[in-house]
């Protein structure tokens, strides 16, 4: 709302945070000296030269705003995927139509709007009863890892029917919760001789979940042992794929029944099918450290980058078969776990979380893991393998009998050499020997690492773990 | 430091639209016009003044937003005024609207960020108001030239009404200008 002051005759008048610029300064100061100067020394011609500064600066202070607008911004979406844009717009409410509440005179009122009914005309707009915005302009700072629109994050308007929108779009590259703005936006008067900076609103948060990666697999799951799902389960019964034609027995649907086959045999037989049931997979997200540059969804991905997707695509691809989904996160302070579920909603939880990882924030070990998971979870840990917490807590998880998968998520290219630091690429590359040491022992104790690669990426693993489900394990307990 | 004041002066130059930059052409160009146009009234020429003001041309044209303008107008005055004779020469036109559109330049640069588009309706907004500015100043123009030939005798009571108009000009900008807070 506006605030009303008081003048000395007792009639009121809005309080303005409208400031004279240099402009106004400089036609002011130049009109009035030339002119006196003019007079002075009997000069009509410097009088010639003072006229048009002169002419704008009286014009200047005709038309000078009394009110100051009102300002508003938003934004259209405050969670995007992504790759994703959203508009960010503010909406700047000119008020010169308002009028004075009570108490306002009315020589007053009658004054302004015959002032204001001459300007209009010179102006060659609507009457008014006082100056007013003329021009608004919004200036954004593009956040990290996004992309504007206009690419500069400065848009003008002209304030032409009392309200006027400015709109950028904001694209954000890289999944994440960033912040937007404060904005700044600033209103000019008639001959840019007034200055109206809308106060700083707080910055609004966007929160972009992570695309997640291209992801299928065709094996089987290893321990389905849950009611519900899509995966088939080693056991005969109500489920949708088809097993064997047997002989009717007590009990079966009536719908299952083979009629062709019932016909050529004189006995009933029936369609039985494996049940379908699903499993519990746990994916553990490594984000003790972000290796590599990250240059957002369409440029090169960072090790984190690959992690974060990847656990999204193969959370999907769970979550779609009906199975239950939880995820653990190491090293990020905040977020530490999403609890087991199920269900497209379910999705959007795990995304979420992932979009909040601050990758490095808590990189105290805090032992063992503490997953409190079921006999047949199977957990996939995704991590580039660089901090030796992940491979152990690996190797800890294995020994308590889970079936672990590791997904090694270093980008490649890392260990090119940098130009400024000669040595940077031979503690890379030594890094890596040992890295490779690990995984060779973390392999012989039974857990398998395969290299992310999108599509059929845990294929043979998970079919190799299938197949040997049944077999005994040794386990510490 | 000075090399950090050029980066960002190089970074700002970087970030200038094509309106921005005709505006800051226009900043540059006018006061050698207004300069020109007194060479040309005054029938003499001084390199370094041209030089000063080439300078202080190209350093409101990069700096849009500081008092240096004032002083360009002011000095271009006093100049005009100290070697210019003859009242009734058009080069005094000529002077006034290059003036005029200096300022003017000045003030449409600094009302929009650098990096800004300006729209079709802004532009027309603003030279449709320097036109009228033109027309006025080329009507007190006429006026002067008419009077100049008309032999006035001094009037000590004329001077006083001036000087009282031009008083209660700058009181009202004054008061007009300052914080009504």
């Amino acid at each position: 709302m506006t605030p009303w002051r008081r003048q000395r005759d007792g009639s009121l008048l809005p309080q303005s945070g409208w400031q004279p610029t240099i402009a106004h300064l400089r036609a002011s100061a130049t009109g009035v000296i030339l002119a006196i100067a003019a007079v002075l020394v009997r000069r009509p011609d410097l009088l010639v030269i003072a006229t048009p500064v002169l002419v704008i600066a009286v014009w200047s202070n005709w038309l000078r705003p009394v009110r100051d607008p009102s300002a508003a911004d938003h934004l259209a979406h405050h969670t995007v995927r992504e790759g994703e844009a959203t508009t960010w717009r503010v909406t700047v409410s000119d008020v010169r139509k308002d009028i004075p509440p009570d108490g306002g005179t009315i020589a007053g009122t009658i004054a302004g709007r015959i002032a204001g009914t001459i300007a209009g005309r010179i102006e060659g707009t609507s009457l008014r009863a006082s100056g007013a915005a003329e021009v608004v302009t919004a200036i954004l700072a593009a956040p990290p890892f996004s992309t504007l629109e206009p690419a500069t994050g400065v848009v003008s308007s002209v304030v032409d029917n009392g309200d006027v929108q400015l709109t950028i779009s904001v694209r954000s590259t890289r999944w994440g919760r960033r912040l937007i703005g404060p904005a700044r936006v600033v209103a000019t008067s008639a001959w840019a001789a007034f200055r109206w900076t809308a106060g700083s609103e707080p910055p609004r948060t966007v929160t972009t979940l992570p695309l997640p990666s291209v992801f299928d697999s065709s094996s089987p799951a290893v321990h389905p042992v849950g009611l519900v799902g899509l995966s088939r389960s080693a056991r005969p019964g109500d489920g949708s794929e088809f097993a064997s034609v047997r002989p009717f027995q007590s009990g079966d649907r009536l719908r299952r029944i083979h009629w062709p086959r019932s016909m050529r045999t004189g006995t009933l037989h029936v369609t039985s099918t494996w049940s379908d049931q699903d499993s519990h997979v746990v994916i553990v997200v490594d984000a003790f450290n972000d290796l590599g540059e990250s240059e957002g969804i369409d440029g090169q991905a960072s090790s984190l980058d690959i992690t974060v997707r990847a656990a999204g695509a193969i959370a999907e691809h769970h979550l779609r078969r009906g199975d239950r989904v939880a995820v653990h996160v190491l090293g990020a302070r905040g977020v530490v776990r999403v609890p087991t579920a199920t269900g497209s909603a379910h999705l959007r939880r795990v995304l979420d979380t992932l979009a909040t990882i601050e990758p490095g924030t808590d990189v105290r070990d805090h032992g063992g893991l503490q997953l409190g998971l079921a006999e047949g979870a199977l957990v996939v840990m995704l991590s580039p393998l660089i901090s030796p917490l992940a491979l152990q807590r690996a190797f800890a998880l294995a020994t308590r009998g889970l079936t672990v998968v590791v997904v090694d998520t270093l980008p490649s290219g890392i260990v090119e050499d940098d130009q400024t630091d000669p040595f940077h690429g031979v503690a890379w590359r030594i890094r890596l020997l040992e890295r490779h040491r690990e995984l060779r022992r973390i392999q012989q104790a039974g857990v398998p690492v395969v290299q992310w690669r999108g599509p059929g990426s845990l294929d043979q693993v998970l079919r190799d773990l299938h197949r040997h489900a049944s077999r005994p394990r040794m386990a510490r307990r | 430091m000075s090399l950090t004041r050029l980066d960002l002066v190089q970074n700002e130059i970087a970030s200038w639209t094509v309106d921005q930059i005709v505006l800051r052409l226009a900043v540059v160009a006018t006061p050698l016009v207004a300069i020109s146009a007194a060479f040309a009234g005054a029938s003499s020429w001084s390199p370094w003044l041209l030089l000063l003001v080439l300078v202080g041309a190209v350093d409101c044209a990069t700096q849009i937003e500081s008092n240096l303008g004032l002083l360009m107008i002011l000095l271009l005055a006093w100049h005009w005024g100290v070697t210019v004779d003859d009242l009734r020469t058009p080069w005094t036109l000529v002077a006034a609207l290059a003036l005029a559109l200096f300022h003017t330049a000045m003030a449409a640069a600094a009302s929009v960020p650098s990096a800004g588009q300006w729209s079709a309706a802004m532009r027309i907004r603003w030279l449709r108001r320097f036109g009228v500015v033109a027309t006025l100043t080329l009507a007190s123009w006429l006026a002067q030239v008419a009077l100049a030939g008309s032999r006035l005798t001094g009037s000590g009571l004329l001077l006083f009404v001036a000087l009282v108009a031009m008083t209660a000009t700058a009181l009202l900008l004054r008061a007009g200008a300052l914080s009504r807070h």
